[in-house]
């Protein structure tokens, strides 16, 4: 589990998180929220890439930015798929995959073996040889998911892993990300209720830099006895609804 | 698929770069060394030569791959993304050094290999060089090593491919100025040990606390480079250098071949020498001289005629010395015929004259010369040839063209009749131009 306290962040003078709370348990977790709400930062503060100005972050009871030492072993169990993939076109996508898991930590016994469940999981099995930029966008996200999943890692932050991919490309990208979620803590960014409904157990909505709401999925599907269609505006107007009013 | 080895850079394996770029370093140095070694007995030689080029190319490869790989690190999204794993940054770009150097190592055991091979299948002595090879060897290594790592830093730094420029530009200012300028004996024995048959570097002249911060600079970035190999390798490795290290600072010190300097002649009335390693050459030599000596009586011939490189010989014994010359390229197994003459006819006529002789004189002599043997007039035909129109006033121009057009139009007969008259006044340079016919 993933717990975080009174996280504060600012960039350019401005409090993108300011005094953001709340915890990841395990499964997949939604983080909702409006365009600048602080989706983003928050994934990157979990992830150790920006300086928290206050806060606290725990991963299973421990600071993992306390030490150098900590900070690489949280950082070896986590995977981090960013909202726009770095890749190089001219690489292939099997060495894309080996790269990401040399920097996971890997040992050269396990990489190739690694990157190649990873692929297997995200369906690019018979892409191995491929170069980047010869794949299409739902391809690529799949390599950038491969690359967060290589070496297994227990903890997965997703950020706006949907964003750009047409409807089909996303409802298999996210029964990907389902597959993966029983024994992990998965956190992912998105402003699409679609998105939450196929893959969460718990959401999260971030709002003026704080975790305004965090409640289960079931709970909240519960709450208003319709269909799914229902449910989804439901949801969109008990969630964000409320938090614009 | 099996795939061996790992993935240390964004742009995939690092090892087909270093492969790629080690195999063109190889083949240029072997390219330039068959180029190099008819001038040689063996090969290796012309290796030591060659080292001091390929430690400044390697060094610059080295510098801009370096760069190239990181620099895409560097670039926003991705150093976000790299950043979310457990490798430091230094462990980063200290693959990428490695691979580097890597490269340069390989290239450069591969061409020391070469060189040994070929020098035995060809029966000459590979071991006259090998010292100062393996040396060169380390030396380059190390220094491939420090400037993989400095165009990886500036990459890191710059976060634009400017760097795959900048890098070796700098790698280029910081070998040459520690050669060149701190270092002139050292360069210009490596320098003269392309062009001479024996070798012998004279000790450095470079104060001992320069050399020092050089090569301590160089042996601590490779130090920091394989910090992170096992500590045995480690310092195996950091020993090799510093007593490399120790080694370059001294300056390398070669014996020479072996029966380098004895000395060939061919021919009498005069016979032409030089020392063995330019012995491929001596008859064609010969064969041109005999063009430019049919032109002149025995009064005027000399009896002995050497190139400059009849080392072992007084200058008194070595008769008319006359440098062989191929192009630019001097001296040579590869003359070129028409600026060995002009050189031959320099010699003949005007080696011991000071400014006290008739300078008109002695240029209508050179350029019938030149006529006379079909050699342009208009361009210069070696380096430092002077081109007369340019350097004579237009009234004297006039009047050397004429007087050699006169020397040109007389019998071959009468001409030799009176240069033989006239070869005293032309060993002694008092010709005057009333003396021309």
């Amino acid at each position: 589990m993933i717990e975080f306290q009174d996280l504060e962040v600012r960039l350019g003078g401005r409090a993108v998180l300011d005094g953001a709370n709340g915890s990841l348990p395990t499964g997949v977790t939604a983080l909702l929220g409006r365009n600048g709400a602080g989706k983003t930062t928050l994934i990157r503060s979990l992830s150790g890439l920006v300086r928290l100005h206050a806060g606290t972050v725990r991963v299973d009871g421990v600071d993992p930015f306390v030490s150098h030492s900590a900070l690489t072993a949280y950082r070896r169990s986590l995977g981090f798929m960013p909202q726009d993939p770095p890749f190089v076109g001219s690489a292939r996508v099997l060495d894309v995959v080996r790269y990401a898991a040399w920097l996971r930590g890997l040992t050269k016994s396990t990489e190739h073996a690694s990157a190649m469940t990873a692929l297997s999981d995200v369906d690019l099995g018979d892409h191995l040889r491929a170069r980047v930029r010869t794949l299409s966008g739902g391809q690529r996200r799949r390599v950038a998911l491969a690359c967060a999943l290589v070496g297994e890692p227990r903890f997965l932050l997703l950020d706006e892993p949907t964003a750009g991919l047409d409807p089909d490309q996303r409802d298999h990208f996210l029964d990907r990300v389902r597959g993966l979620a029983p024994d992990r803590t998965v956190l992912v960014s998105t402003h699409l209720m679609e998105d939450v409904l196929a893959v969460a157990d718990h959401i999260a909505v971030l709002d003026g830099g704080r975790i305004v709401r965090s409640v289960p999925v079931a709970e909240v599907l519960a709450g208003t006895g319709e269909g799914p269609a229902t449910a989804m505006r439901e949801l969109r107007r008990s969630l964000l609804g409320d938090v614009s009013a | 698929m099996r795939v061996r080895g790992t993935v240390q850079s964004p742009y995939g394996k690092v090892w087909p770069f270093a492969l790629g770029t080690g195999m063109v370093a190889f083949v240029v140095t072997v390219v330039k060394m068959a180029v190099d070694a008819p001038q040689w007995v063996g090969w290796m030689p012309a290796t030591v030569g060659y080292w001091s080029d390929v430690a400044m190319v390697f060094s610059m490869v080295g510098a801009g791959l370096g760069a190239w790989l990181t620099v895409v690190q560097r670039q926003d999204r991705h150093r976000e993304w790299a950043a979310a794993g457990s490798r430091t940054q230094w462990e980063r770009v200290r693959h990428v050094v490695l691979a580097c150097a890597s490269s340069v190592a390989t290239s450069m055991t591969a061409s020391l290999l070469v060189g040994v091979v070929l020098t035995m299948s060809a029966g000459g002595d590979p071991w006259v060089g090998l010292g100062t090879s393996v040396l060169w060897w380390y030396g380059t290594v190390i220094a491939g090593v420090a400037f993989a790592l400095l165009g990886a830093l500036v990459g890191w730094w710059t976060r634009h491919l400017v760097a795959v420029v900048v890098a070796p530009a700098l790698t280029y200012c910081l070998v040459v100025a520690p050669m060149m300028t701190l270092d002139p004996p050292l360069w210009s024995g490596l320098a003269a040990a392309q062009g001479l048959s024996w070798i012998e570097v004279a000790p450095s002249t470079t104060s001992v606390v320069l050399r020092a911060i050089f090569w301590s600079s160089m042996v601590v970035l490779l130090a920091c480079a394989l910090g992170g190999v096992r500590r045995l390798q480690a310092g195996f490795a950091v020993a090799l250098s510093l007593t490399t290290s120790f080694g370059m600072l001294e300056g390398p010190v070669l014996r020479p071949i072996e029966g380098a300097t004895d000395v060939v002649c061919v021919g009498e009335g005069p016979t032409t020498c030089t020392t063995r390693p330019w012995a491929a050459g001596l008859n064609r030599f010969a064969d041109v001289l005999g063009q430019g000596l049919a032109l002149v009586p025995p009064a005027l011939a000399p009896p002995l005629i050497s190139t400059s490189l009849a080392a072992g010989r007084a200058p008194e014994d070595s008769g008319l010395v006359v440098e062989p010359v191929g192009g630019t390229t001097a001296p040579t197994n590869r003359l070129d015929r028409d600026a060995t003459l002009v050189n031959f006819g320099e010699g003949l006529f005007a080696a011991e004259c000071s400014a006290g002789s008739d300078p008109l004189a002695m240029a209508s002599l050179l350029t019938w010369w030149r006529l006379e043997l079909g050699i342009p007039v208009d361009r210069p035909v070696l380096p430092g040839d002077a081109v007369l129109a340019t350097i004579l006033e237009p009234g004297d121009y006039r009047v050397v063209v004429e007087s050699a057009g006169r020397m040109l139009a007389l019998d071959p007969e009468r001409r030799l009749e009176w240069l033989e008259s006239h070869a005293e006044k032309v060993r002694t340079c008092s010709l005057t131009m009333s003396d021309l016919p």
